[in-house]
Order: structure tokens, then sequence, then C-alpha cells
């Protein structure tokens, strides 16, 4: 099995007519390592697709010059082992669906947490590229992503499902100040966002914190008064 | 010569029949659109060479059912436009907010406001997304209707709340009759009861209970808050909040309003024996 955080180097090419939305992307994904391409129009998409190999398209429906899901055909064409995700405003199931139909492999709804989309991002590569084989391993700490399993030192930590997502999500956006909001909305959904206090996720965190200090693991979850929580590892492992 | 006319006027009628019930399917509407385009008027004049009331009762049809069509279509577009146009901004700035959040010069106090942007942020993607879900309910976008079991939408809702209500110490008791299947839009039939049950969540007292009492007429629900009763009208003005609580009624009751007048449903509340009950008529 490999690991794919030393395949830092995602290709992602962004399709998005918005330009402060990909400067917002850009600069989120830099930092991680990726590598991002953009392109504003229908037409401009359509040129950088038979260009060069992606790992993953993040495409906007609403393109100058031609709906975004008339690409995703081109894109089959055009790219092997490629996922994409769907990014649109419109949060109607039908066209969930219909994109997911024509072969995008994932749909998330603006306005999204940068968060979130790379979390999906992640997941969409492992899916196509690394053929759902995958684990983690920082430090102590070593994650079975498809078996969703935990061992910190070699023993394995027993935890639910929501608690397994939240580390998996923390450790995905490692070194990164996550939102409260962005955290509840991902285990939880659209559903939760009605709660003025996010409660429900300082409990999840608190226990998922006790396990692990509990099989000698270091305290990686720091808190951000007010805001949300941090993954704080010093070096890529 | 009469066969010919009866045949047609059949013909005809189913004809207007099956255009007719695609109209009220927005969303195959738009292949239906396309459709329309490829048959313009003259090609009827050339297969029917009979009966020019017909040929004119059949053009009139087409060019109303076409315009209605176009109608419904261009409202959602419209919406969907205009949710584009709100939504990405909002997005822009949650993105730039969630970018400043990882600077290094960033103090407490810094944090704090961050953190006050955000909560306003959220706020308002809420606020904007119901509206959406208004204006769409008004464009009569949720037309498609089918058979439903309520039993199943309520199990299915409270398990969404599984965890506030263990949070809230809850105590959740169901009345079922029996099992009951109605016919309605889905969608909009799961919103509605969501508000219900979300509110009945939210505006609980801690350790407090909902009850929920299902027949094939009409759901109940009741729960404890420690709000005062308030009044009929009051609880359906569109920005209302409550004095008491940061909570906001007045936008979830308003989509539960709207949504019990399109769907023709009657929709009561009364406060009794130290609960609010909301019940809804189908």
């Amino acid at each position: 099995m490999r690991s794919y955080y030393i395949c830092n180097m995602i290709k992602l090419l962004i399709i998005e007519d918005d330009i402060e939305l990909i400067r917002n992307m850009s600069s989120y994904f830099d930092s991680f390592g990726y590598t991002c391409e953009k392109a504003k129009t229908f037409k401009n998409g359509l040129e950088k697709l038979k260009n060069r190999p992606y790992d993953c398209i993040l495409l906007d429906l609403n393109l100058p010059g031609g709906n975004g899901l008339a690409l995703l055909d081109h894109i089959k064409e055009t790219q092997e082992k490629c996922g994409t995700i769907i990014l649109s405003a419109n949060s109607s199931i039908e066209d969930k669906i219909d994109g997911l139909d024509l072969g995008a492999d994932d749909y998330l709804t603006k306005p999204f947490h940068l968060a979130e989309l790379n979390a999906r991002i992640r997941s969409v590569v492992r899916r196509k590229t690394f053929n759902n084989k995958t684990t983690i391993a920082l430090n102590e700490i070593h994650i079975d992503i498809p078996a969703q399993a935990v061992k910190i030192h070699h023993h394995d930590m027993s935890l639910t499902k929501k608690e397994f997502e939240l580390l998996l999500f923390l450790v995905n956006n490692k070194n990164k100040v996550v939102t409260k909001q962005t955290l509840s909305q991902h285990i939880w959904g659209e559903y939760m966002d009605y709660s003025a206090s996010f409660d429900h996720i300082y409990a999840q965190l608190k226990n998922l914190r006790k396990k692990m200090l509990a099989l000698g693991c270091k305290d990686y979850i720091k808190t951000v008064y007010g805001i949300g929580y941090k993954f704080l590892i010093s070096s890529d492992a | 010569m009469h066969k010919w006319y009866v045949v047609l006027f059949f013909f005809s009628g189913g004809l207007l029949g099956y255009l007719t019930s695609c109209m009220y399917f927005a969303r195959k509407a738009r292949l239906f659109l396309s459709l329309l385009k490829k048959y313009p008027s003259n090609q009827f004049k050339k297969n029917f060479t009979q009966g020019n009331l017909l040929r004119n009762t059949l053009e009139e049809s087409y060019t109303l059912i076409n315009k209605n069509v176009e109608k419904v279509l261009s409202k959602q577009s419209y919406i969907e436009n205009l949710s584009h146009e709100i939504l990405t901004p909002i997005s822009v700035i949650t993105g730039k907010i969630e970018l400043l959040l990882q600077s290094k010069h960033l103090e407490e106090t810094d944090f704090e406001i961050v953190g006050s942007i955000l909560q306003h942020l959220q706020k308002l993607t809420k606020v904007n997304k119901s509206l959406i879900l208004l204006s769409k309910i008004d464009a009569e976008v949720y037309d498609e209707v089918k058979k439903v079991e309520l039993n199943i939408i309520i199990d299915d809702i409270l398990n969404l709340f599984e965890f506030q209500i263990r949070e809230k110490q809850l105590k959740i008791r169901k009345t079922i009759h029996k099992k009951v299947v109605i016919k309605t839009n889905v969608d909009l039939f799961e919103i509605l009861i969501m508000n219900l049950i979300k509110n009945a969540i939210v505006h609980n007292k801690q350790g407090g209970s909902i009850k929920i009492d299902l027949s094939d007429k009409r759901i109940k629900v009741f729960n404890q808050s420690s709000h005062n009763t308030m009044l009929s009208s009051e609880i359906f003005q569109r920005f209302k909040s409550s004095s008491k609580s940061k909570k906001n009624l007045g936008l979830g009751l308003s989509i539960v309003n709207k949504i019990n007048h399109y769907l023709g449903y009657t929709f009561k509340y009364t406060f009794s024996e130290g609960s609010h009950v909301f019940t809804v008529y189908y």
C-alpha cells in the first residue's frame, strides 16, 4: 500500500470564471504543494484538457461559452485516471444526479469551505490514482482509509465513524486552521447549520482527543479559540 | 368522412393530453422544448390536410404550451442565475476569511473578530438559501407528485437530529395510528417536516419532550418550550425574531407556511398543556 502523503504533488485544473474564487483556491492549494492550472472559459478549458494530464479537475458549470457539463465528455476522452469535481451554485438534487451520471466524481455546492474542497480532492485522487488503496502514516498515527481504521503506536484505536471522518479531515488539512462550521458541515451536512453553538463539534473532538491521548499519542489537535481547530504536526511523515 | 374527424379528434385529444402532462415536468420540459423546436406548425399543415378547425386548435394549444413551458423554464433559470450571482461572492468571502485564518500574525483578539465575521457570513448564506427556496416554490419548480410513506420520513429526520436530541436530553414520543402513505411532492414535504422537527428541538427546553402524532389526515408536532405563547399571525411574519432567543424563528416558519399553502394543506398552531402544537392537515 502506498502512502499518498508522499505524493503531495496533485496536478489540478481549475475551470472557473470567477477570478477571486480561483485566487482563493490557488492560495490554499499552493501551500499544500499542488500545481494549479486555470481556465476561465469553456474554450480555454477544452484547450487545457488536450495539453497535459491532470489528477483532478474542478469544474464550474456556469462558464462563459458553454455549460460545464459538456466538458465532462471531453474529460473522459482526453484524461485518464483524472477525477472531476463539479462546483456549482445550484444545489438541486436533480442537477447533482445529472452531474454524477455524466461522469463527475463529486459535486460541491457554493459556497463551500476550502478545507472541504481539499478533502474531496484528496478523496477523489485516492480513488482514481491509487485505486482506493491508501494509508496515511504520520509519526505514531497510522490511518488505513479503506478499512476506516486507526492505529496509534501499532495499537488499534476504537473510534466511531464520525470520529474517523473528523480525524481524517483534520489530517487532510494538516497545519491549517479549520473552522467549526467547516467541520460541522463535513460530518453532519447542511442540516446542522441552524445551531448557533457548535457544541456537538466540541464534544466529538473532546472524545477523539481523549482516545488518542489514552493510547500515548502526542496532542496534535489544537483548539483555535472561537474559530475551530488545527492539526499541528511539525514535519511531513 | 366522419370517421376521419373522429379518429383525428381522439388523436388530437391524446396528443393534447400528452403535451399538457409534459408541461408539468419542468426538468423534462427542457428536452421537450428542444423537441418542439424541431416540429414547427407548418409541419402540421402538411400532415393534416383536412380539418382547418382541428389544425387551428392544435396550433393554438401548441403555442400556449410552448409559452407556459418557456415561462416556467425562464423563471427557474432566473432563480438559478440569481442564486449563482449571490452565492459566488459569498463563496469568495468565505474563502478569503479561511485564507486569512492561516496567517501567522493573528492574535487572539483578531481571531475573535474573524470568528464573528464567519458567524454572520453563515447567517447570510442560510437566509439566502431560504429565500431561493421560497422563490423556487413560487415558480412552481416543485410540481412532481409521488406516493410517500410518512413514517419513514419522520424516522429519517429524527435520525438526522440524533445528536442534538441526545445533547438536549429530549424525550421523543411518537403516536402513530397506522402506516400513512400520501401523495405529495417529496422534496417539499421533507423540508416541511424537517423544519417542524428542527424548530421543536431548537426551541425546546433542556430535558424537554417532543411528541409526534401521525394519522392519515394530519401530523401534529408538540414541543415544550420556555418561550411565551406566540400569536398565530406573528409566527408567519418573515423576519420576526423572538426577543428572548438568539435563534431566528421567522424564516423557517415562513417556509413552512409557504409549503403548506402551495401543497394545499392547512396549518394550525395552538398552545396547550405547556406545549406548542403545530398541526398540518394534508
